[in-house]
């Protein structure tokens, strides 16, 4: 397992998503999986930051990543605001193309990426598990 | 932000000489294309071959950029492989955007 934790900041985002590069190399997961695997972390991390921290720099988040058998497991703990609803199990519908829309993407594509996706709400913390097969 | 312009036959080429676009870097991406299209650049080709990643913060970054040429210009992307396209096709914005793989066949739609 492999384990860190930043700050609540799009900037430390990165941090993360290097970390997963390295973790990646290291089980010789290939170029495309990988690929899946970073947009997934990052667009999860993007919605900790802005929706369950509302920007604010001063929370933390823990990122383990681990692989069980052909299974790469992305685990995010933060203490915000939990997600309403089963919006992160469920995810929502992909916005209308048409109209332009500027944002409201990284849901549904956690949800395509995934193979799984479990969310558990505590009462000081939320943790969300993405697993891919890979 | 690292953009390079290059300018022929009337039409600009925006270079990306960036390898990674995500929330922490998006809203600069968005207002150097929109500096470069207040400047008269509007009949615009934007090279992202350089890119290896992006997410969806900076997939609205460039749809700001695309509202911002509006309807007198026109904007084609050239170069998006990878995790970068899949990320425009998961999103269909594959179906707004013009894609390309290069400035040649790029021209043909200006």
């Amino acid at each position: 397992m492999c384990k860190l934790t930043i700050n609540s900041k799009f900037s430390e985002v990165r941090l993360a998503a290097d970390v997963l590069h390295k973790f990646c190399q290291k089980h010789s997961i290939n170029v495309d999986t990988q690929g899946h695997l970073e947009l997934m972390l990052v667009e999860a991390l993007n919605n900790v930051v802005e929706h369950a921290y509302q920007e604010s720099p001063e929370g933390s988040i823990l990122i383990a990543f681990e692989r069980v058998d052909s299974n790469t497991i992305i685990k995010i703990t933060d203490s915000g605001l939990s997600a309403p609803g089963t919006v992160l199990i469920e995810g929502s519908d992909l916005p209308d193309e048409t109209i332009l829309p500027e944002g409201g993407w990284g849901l549904c594509l956690i949800q395509a990426l995934a193979d799984k996706i479990e969310y558990f709400r505590y009462t000081d913390h939320n943790i969300l598990v993405l697993t891919k097969n890979s | 932000m690292n953009i390079k312009l290059q300018q022929h036959d009337g039409l600009t080429t925006a270079i990306l000489n960036e390898t990674r676009l995500d929330a922490s870097v998006a809203p600069e991406f968005k207002a150097a294309m929109e500096d470069i299209i207040l400047s008269g650049n509007n009949q615009l080709i934007l090279d992202i071959s350089k890119l290896s990643f992006m997410d969806s913060s900076s997939l609205g970054a460039m749809v700001a950029v695309l509202k911002q040429i509006g309807g007198t210009g026109k904007m084609v992307i050239i170069g998006a492989s990878g995790a970068v396209l899949e990320l425009f096709k998961l999103t269909r914005m594959d179906r707004i955007f013009t894609l390309t793989s290069d400035v040649e066949t790029a021209k043909q739609y200006f």
